[in-house]
């Protein structure tokens, strides 16, 4: 690990934070990881994985940071190609708890390392921190997490007064899962934790799951969400729930659709780290600014 | 038949339900009858779901439910058997398929007629199914088996399908199980004309089949043919259930359900059958939708109704295989078997060379990181890469020996060309004790959860057995018992897995079944455990040629006939259990490679279970090897592929033999 490539990241991180690193040469430690928010955070600390899982897929689910061509597709999460990985040769492998069932598996070919944001303490963007932390200590880089994240708070401070500058509507995060059920984010998700940085009134405060969601019915939503809620949709939205949801006379009598309080933002790694919260906050600021409510 | 010695109670059935259903429907919107009748000025919600929601989902439930009714009744009057139903033969799933794969594959296709492709579905699922079963003359019980199969293996297909793309097609999951939620009355509208055109249609075949159900040398004196009435109705059947499924989704058991309970409250001619069966399964599954949105409450719009009719069917189906025994023709082996061309003596060293050149092959021909093609040897992490790979070509091996052997011994001990391992419970069984062990123990490793499954497997074999001890392990009743068993758990698993948990798609993983988990260890305990029994089956080879002839000649030969089931059935379960965990439930190893035995003209016992190992053995190392590199680097379960492979192939050889 040279001292010049350290003063150079610390130097860039002044920028604001998020902005894409020069792609820089895959560094001293090779990590495959088997996690996009692993991966993405790893590409803001400017070390890049050399293997991912799904990295076709990542344009779809994540989006930004954009993933170096360089990175090998490694497989699905849940059943990796071990073969791949095992040829790639890493020094570190990295799992969530969802995917550590491998472990034993993954043990025989590198160290692994089991990044853990969702958990009993339901505060993932704490959790997202601590493991940005540690990811940047076991990949050598330590200095370059502590900077991406003295950053990050900077940002979502500027944001939060960006907000603060008039009074802001709840609002109700959602994925479609077809054209009558969304899955509504609340209480233990990341999106709860970011609009409680930026000091947002989430719509959604009935009970989520462990991952901090609640899969519910459109007229669920409407019945029990404020009226004056802005109902954010993230891409991607499977093909024929637009057209679908147009002709559908309880939404387009929902108060939310009338007033046009609706709007689909792009994809943002729902189950992301520190980047994918910085996106979410970036997309509702601009948006919220832009309405008039 | 003989009409007037039971009255008629179908009406008084009828009006019950009619009753209940009132009820429901009175507490579901009473509340909100006065601001349906005049709307209130502004936005109200609760009107617009009533008037969007509730009232459309309960006018789509009358409609499917007496749309697959009227399939269910119609198929069972063609084909005189009281057990068919678009479940039970395979349509709805087939349906089903067609449509994931169009969504996937082609969505022109599905943009263009939704329900084109769900009738495509369904009648090539048909078609697979008759074709299986024409040989034995459409014995109730073996239609159903080849049905149940063909329905396990589209739900199968759907279930990898679904894994490859995975959260994209969450939404085909919720579809998949029948939801008849609404948001508007675009779904009842569009299916109200269709059904109604259908029903129409088959107010013109009460007349016909009324004659045909005299039997069909005196429908034949009146100028009717049998042949082309039955294709007729049939064809109309699968179109009813293919529209239906299109719209809502899979709803199951309600086709079998109504037409059983019709003809339980005495409906007898074919016009009273069709009308009360009808007017039934409307009011039944309206009945079950509401009071699934009483009970569930908030969670009404979440819990597919499809999935809460199969669970409510399945044991159903189970009582009334059990009714249904009797009507079972027995043996059918004496069909002429065609002989293979090739020599024996060459078939069988073929046998042996096939799978051990493939074993070979398979462990030295793969992909690199990049995707390129190439040799073992050139890999920069050979040893890793090795240690990696051999255990997966070896294990398949092993698990598909142990899969052909112990079909092998299920079709010969039930007489039922359709018996294998996956109708056993066993594959059920696993998979349950790992449900348990996923959901309730949430255990991480990978250990603990076999462990759950091997507990299942047995804790369900040894329910069976203990259910049939007393009636000496009768083949039929084994395979009904694990059947139904089957159904439940699919329904368990759909409703699970609509409910969008996480851990279900761990579950969906387990259950699609590849070698992924194999190691060294794992594979040399299931080699050592398949060399050894395949040396026990081969000594109780002549017990299996002297039960075929049946049991009182058996027993004269000196079997100890109860005994004999027994430790066959224990042999065929262990070796299912051990497979099934190495590569999960349902690879139809076990239903193919006995056939392909039995095809390539090896009909004793001996000679038919060292071919169908080799076949096995064979077929199960293609299909972890396509698994491994169809889709790189993406890994696709070699139980399925084997599914998809075989099954053209055991195709084939069945239409060589009916030629």
């Amino acid at each position: 690990m040279s001292i010049d490539r350290r003063g150079f990241l610390s130097g860039i991180c002044l920028l604001p934070a998020g902005l894409a690193l020069p792609a820089l040469a895959a560094g001293d430690t090779r990590i495959v990881s088997l996690d996009y928010a692993a991966a993405e955070t790893l590409i803001d600390l400017g070390l890049p994985p050399v293997g991912v899982q799904s990295s076709d897929r990542w344009d779809r689910w994540v989006v930004e940071p954009e993933l170096p061509a360089s990175v090998a597709n490694v497989g699905q999460d849940l059943v990796v190609n071990l073969e791949v990985i095992a040829s790639l040769r890493p020094d570190l492998i990295i799992t969530t708890p969802y995917t550590d069932a491998l472990r034993n598996r993954l043990e025989t070919i590198a160290p692994v390392y089991m990044v853990s944001v969702y958990d009993e303490t339901k505060t993932p963007l704490k959790n997202a921190y601590r493991e940005t932390r540690e990811l940047g200590k076991l990949a050598g880089i330590p200095e370059e997490a502590a900077a991406f994240l003295a950053d990050a708070d900077k940002e979502f401070e500027t944001l939060r007064q960006r907000l603060a500058k008039k009074k802001q509507p709840p609002v109700a995060l959602v994925n479609f899962m077809d054209n009558r059920h969304v899955r509504v984010y609340g209480a233990s998700a990341l999106y709860q934790d970011v609009l409680d940085r930026l000091g947002i009134e989430n719509a959604w405060t009935r009970p989520t799951n462990y991952w901090g969601f609640a899969t519910v019915g459109l007229e669920e939503l409407a019945r029990t969400a404020p009226p004056d809620m802005h109902l954010i949709a993230f891409e991607p939205i499977v093909d024929g729930i637009k057209p679908t949801l147009a002709s559908s006379p309880i939404w387009r009598s929902m108060p939310v659709v009338q007033e046009n309080n609706f709007e689909v933002f792009p994809a943002v790694l729902t189950f992301g780290m520190v980047p994918s919260a910085l996106r979410f906050a970036r997309l509702l600021t601009d948006y919220l600014e832009g309405s008039d409510a | 038949m003989s009409t007037q010695a039971l009255p008629n109670r179908a009406p008084w059935l009828s009006g019950i339900l009619l009753l209940l259903a009132a009820l429901l429907c009175w507490l579901l919107i009473s509340a909100h009858l006065p601001t349906l009748l005049n709307a209130p000025a502004g936005y109200d919600i609760e009107r617009m779901i009533a008037l969007y929601s509730t009232l459309p989902r309960m006018v789509t439930a009358l409609l499917c439910g007496a749309g697959l009714s009227l399939s269910g009744i119609l198929l069972q009057i063609a084909l005189k058997n009281p057990l068919a139903s678009p479940t039970t033969l395979g349509v709805s799933a087939g349906a089903h398929l067609a449509l994931v794969l169009a969504t996937l594959f082609a969505p022109a296709l599905v943009a263009f007629s939704r329900d084109m492709v769900a009738a495509t579905g369904s009648l090539v699922a048909a078609g697979i199914v008759f074709a299986l079963v024409s040989r034995r003359n459409f014995s109730p019980v073996t239609l159903v088996l080849g049905g149940l199969v063909v329905s396990l293996y589209c739900g199968a297909a759907a279930t990898l399908l679904t894994l490859l793309n995975d959260r994209y097609l969450a939404s085909l999951f919720i579809w998949g199980a029948g939801s008849l939620s609404q948001q508007d009355w675009t779904i009842p509208i569009g299916l109200a004309p269709k059904i109604l055109v259908l029903v129409i249609a088959a107010g013109f075949l009460v007349r016909p089949l009324t004659i045909l159900s005299v039997g069909d040398d005196a429908a034949k004196a009146l100028g009717a043919t049998p042949g082309r009435l039955r294709a007729l109705t049939v064809a109309l059947s699968v179109g009813l259930a293919a529209i239906i499924t299109s719209a809502v989704g899979v709803i199951g058991f309600i086709g079998l359900a109504a037409p059983a309970l019709a003809r339980l409250a005495g409906a007898r001619t074919v016009l009273s059958q069709i009308i009360w069966s009808t007017l039934i399964g409307g009011l039944l599954l309206f009945v079950t939708d509401n009071a699934i949105q009483l009970l569930a409450g908030p969670l009404s719009n979440f819990i597919p109704t499809g999935a809460v009719t199969a669970l409510l069917g399945s044991p159903l189906l189970l009582l009334m295989l059990r009714k249904t025994k009797a009507l079972q023709a027995p043996d059918a082996r004496q069909v002429s078997v065609k002989r293979w061309t090739l020599p024996k003596s060459l078939t069988l060293v073929l046998g042996i060379l096939l799978p051990v050149l493939l074993l070979i092959g398979s462990i030295v021909f793969g992909k690199s990181a990049l995707g390129n093609w190439d040799m073992i040897f050139s890999s920069p992490a050979f040893d890793l890469v090795f240690e990696l790979r051999a255990p997966r070509v070896v294990s398949a091996a092993a698990a598909g020996i142990m899969l052909a052997i112990a079909g092998v011994i299920l079709q010969r001990l039930s007489g039922n060309d359709m018996a294998s391992p996956e109708v056993l419970g066993v594959s059920s069984g696993a998979m349950l004790g790992l449900a348990f062990g996923v959901f309730f123990l949430m255990p991480n490793q990978t250990g603990s959860l076999v462990a759950c499954a091997t507990v299942g497997a047995f804790a369900i074999m040894g329910l069976i057995l203990l259910m049939n001890r007393k009636s000496g392990f009768q083949a039929e009743r084994m395979v009904l018992a694990g059947i139904a068993f089957t159904a439940l758990l699919d329904a368990l698993i759909g409703a699970l897995a609509a409910t969008g948990d996480l851990r279900s798609l761990l579950l969906l993983r387990w259950m699609s079944g590849s070698t992924y988990g194999a190691t060294g260890s794992s594979t040399l305990v299931l080699t050592c455990l398949s060399v050894v029994l395949f040396g026990l089956s081969l000594a109780f080879v002549r017990w299996i040629d002297l039960l075929d002839l049946g049991p009182s000649a058996a027993k004269a030969l000196g079997v100890p006939v109860g005994r004999a089931r027994g430790v066959l059935f224990c042999l065929a379960g262990l070796m299912t259990a051990a497979a099934t965990l190495s590569v999960g439930p349902l690879s139809f190893i076990g239903l193919m490679a006995p056939h392909i035995a039995r095809q390539l003209g090896f009909s004793r016992a001996g000679a038919q279970i060292l071919v169908s190992a080799s076949a096995g053995a064979s077929l199960m190392i293609i299909a972890d090897w396509i698994g491994r590199y169809g889709y790189f680097p993406y890994e696709m379960p070699a139980g399925l592929i084997s599914a998809l492979v075989g099954t053209p192939f055991l195709m084939v050889l069945l239409s060589r033999r009916t030629a």
